[in-house]
């Protein structure tokens, strides 16, 4: 049995504003085991960024309200953690890379530098000798040309997939156990977000860390992932393995998600199976399913109360009253169906 | 075989300074047909923006010829003919919250273009045709008094759109138009454009860098890459048999929704040569052409 590094227990965050109480993570659950990679997914205000900047303790109080529910890393709960404490944990527990690799960045330093701090600050180096020689190393570890000479660099002088490997060096230098990866390829090109996905890959395999990817991108969440977490107006509503979740798809929101993406090996003639409306307004979430109002396949009872997290199998789970022994048995959209056919019968 | 309603031949666009100009487009020549969708793609950088906004003149090309239905867009001077060419050729932008004047409501950020053009009569015709134009592109009449902070992502979009469709423009360049959207709404931005096409005898320029919306979307693709098209035909054509290695290295690069597949996808690196001076577009297959020299096309093909 895998370790667990980490375990989120019923996560509930609100940000005050002025037109009201934002719910923003209404309830969240999961687990994370060495080694492995969770991806987050779903829309932009799903909660996704929240949750992942919770993990760090990185929301702002106020607005933001830890309202509910506990992070265990490593057994310990972070959340009652004093902002002293937390600066141990960050950068050196857990870290973080974020998607926009120039405001993450310092532009007035040097990259080498930015790398050194790290060391220096989390004592795993003892000189400024010694910091230097490592950051050269994480440098060239990371895939970056010349990595003596680049450390003299400022962010500026870099390309984006250079700045994006830069940050992760940054991430990488304290040997943390759990990195959280928030959209890390969203801002880069297909052929350098190709690459990026490789070194992380490779990177995890060397030094065992567990990684949570945030993404809305399903292809990535295909590459990259052991295990997913679909998230929808706060909430997971679709957790399992990445091979439930693509070929054993149960939530309508998820069938929706795939549905939306052109499936290359059909004809483009028909339309995509687009999600009708936008996400709902979380300072009054919808009573019942959150999801009900752009659900095709909702019943009555969507609109009264919410469904509990139904269990597929013991790997998958999926929060839809579909899944309830006594719903009507509503089979996958035929677009979905016909894509996952796809997939198998490549696979064969 | 239909009408050609753009050519595009050697075109050319410089910036910066005579002595050092950053060469964003260097040469390059394509057609586009009558109600078709030609897809543009490419990586950040590689000049599929300025083409679009050389086309629809809102750079002065350095070098080539661009006619649009017969006529060379750089040799209209008239303001008749720059009034007509308008009405022709719309945009659809990419970033719909930077692309809306904050302070305008939706109704008066549609009506902008036919206020311009004097195409209305009286206010009871301007609102009707603000009305069918919001409707047309899936919002409703009430949308009209709102302004475009209370519209989400995709909303503004489609006020984009209906924008662009205002003056009933027979050839729209849209320039990334879904990239700033979420997944979902994207499928919904993407039927939209593909309905009103149909309805409309509509003739698209779609720029983007998501591979798969566009080969969904295209007829046929043009590949770009450092200011010059290294490959264009069919998007069947591209997909399945694509000749040149970096559109080769570009597909392989793209992830699917499909892990099994991704675990076995290899990608295909490409290392940036210098064009060969003798390369030149050669046609591979019928329709398929390829930037290269013979014995590269010929060796690449294999």
């Amino acid at each position: 049995m895998k370790k667990k590094v980490l375990e989120v227990n019923d996560l509930r965050i609100n940000f005050k504003t002025y037109a009201g109480v934002v719910q923003a993570v209404r309830g969240v659950s999961f687990e994370l085991y060495e080694g492995e990679t969770l991806a987050i997914v779903g829309e932009s205000g799903s909660g996704k960024s929240v949750t992942s900047n919770a993990l760090m303790k990185l929301i702002p109080q106020p607005p933001g309200i830890y309202a509910g529910g506990e992070i265990n890393f490593n057994g310990r709960n972070i959340i009652p953690l004093s902002e002293k404490e937390m600066m141990q944990v960050r950068g050196n527990d857990i870290s973080m890379i974020f998607q926009d690799p120039m405001t993450a960045l310092n532009p007035t330093m040097r990259i080498g530098t930015q790398i050194t701090e790290v060391l220096l600050k989390h004592k795993k180096v003892t000189s400024k000798d010694e910091a230097k020689k490592r950051a050269v190393e994480l440098l060239d570890q990371v895939g970056i040309p010349f990595p003596e000479k680049r450390y003299k660099s400022y962010p500026h002088e870099l390309s984006g997939g250079m700045r994006q490997r830069v940050v992760i060096a940054i991430a990488l230098a304290a040997d943390p156990k759990l990195l959280i990866a928030d959209e890390p390829t969203t801002a880069l090109d297909v052929t350098i977000q190709a690459q990026i996905l490789e070194l992380m890959k490779e990177l995890q395999k060397k030094s065992n860390t567990s990684i949570i990817f945030i993404t809305h991108d399903l292809g990535v969440v295909a590459n990259v992932a052991d295990r997913v977490a679909v998230m929808y107006a706060g909430q997971i509503v679709e957790y399992g393995t990445v091979e439930d979740i693509f070929y054993n798809p149960q939530h309508p929101y998820t069938w929706g998600l795939l549905g939306s993406m052109p499936d290359l090996n059909n004809s483009t003639d028909e339309l995509l199976m687009a999600i009708p409306g936008s996400p709902p307004n979380l300072i009054d979430p919808p009573k019942g399913d959150a999801f009900a109002p752009r659900n095709e396949f909702a019943m009555k009872i969507d609109f009264e109360m919410e469904p509990p997290m139904f269990k597929v199998s013991d790997t998958h789970y999926a929060k839809t009253w579909l899944l309830h022994p006594d719903a009507p048995k509503m089979p996958v959209p035929d677009a979905v169906a016909r894509r996952i056919k796809g997939y198998q019968q490549e696979g064969m | 075989m239909a009408n050609k309603i753009l050519e595009v031949k050697g075109l050319k666009q410089y910036f910066g300074t005579a002595k050092q100009p950053i060469k964003a487009i260097d040469g390059i020549s394509f057609d586009v047909y009558e109600g078709e969708t030609l897809g543009l793609v490419g990586e950040s950088g590689c000049g599929k923006s300025t083409t679009g906004r050389s086309i629809i003149r809102l750079y002065d090309i350095t070098e080539g010829q661009i006619t649009f239905k017969g006529k060379n867009i750089s040799e209209m001077k008239s303001r008749k003919e720059l009034m007509q060419f308008n009405r022709e050729m719309q945009m659809i932008f990419q970033d719909p919250y930077a692309s809306l004047n904050p302070r305008m409501t939706a109704g008066e950020l549609i009506a902008e273009g036919f206020e311009i053009h004097g195409l209305y009569k009286n206010k009871k015709e301007r609102q009707a045709r603000i009305g069918e134009l919001l409707e047309a592109v899936g919002l409703t009449r009430e949308h009209a008094n709102r302004y475009a902070h209370e519209f989400s992502g995709g909303q503004r979009q489609r006020i984009g759109i209906a924008r662009a469709l205002s003056l009933d423009p027979s050839f729209i360049i849209a320039d990334e138009p879904i990239s700033a959207l979420d997944v979902s709404i994207q499928a919904q931005v993407v039927n939209l454009l593909k309905q009103l096409q149909k309805e409309r005898g509509l003739t698209y320029l779609f720029i983007a860098h998501d591979l798969s919306m566009v080969k969904y979307i295209s007829d046929r693709i043009a590949v770009m890459y450092r200011g010059k098209i290294l490959e264009l035909g069919s998007a069947d054509e591209i997909y399945n048999n694509p000749i040149h290695p970096y559109t080769k290295s570009l597909l392989s690069a793209v992830p699917q929704p499909d892990p099994a597949y991704e675990r076995n996808r290899t990608r295909i690196p490409y290392k940036h040569v210098e064009h060969d001076p003798a390369a030149k577009v050669i046609e591979a297959r019928p329709g398929h052409f390829v930037f290269g020299t013979e014995s590269q096309v010929k060796e690449w093909a294999k």
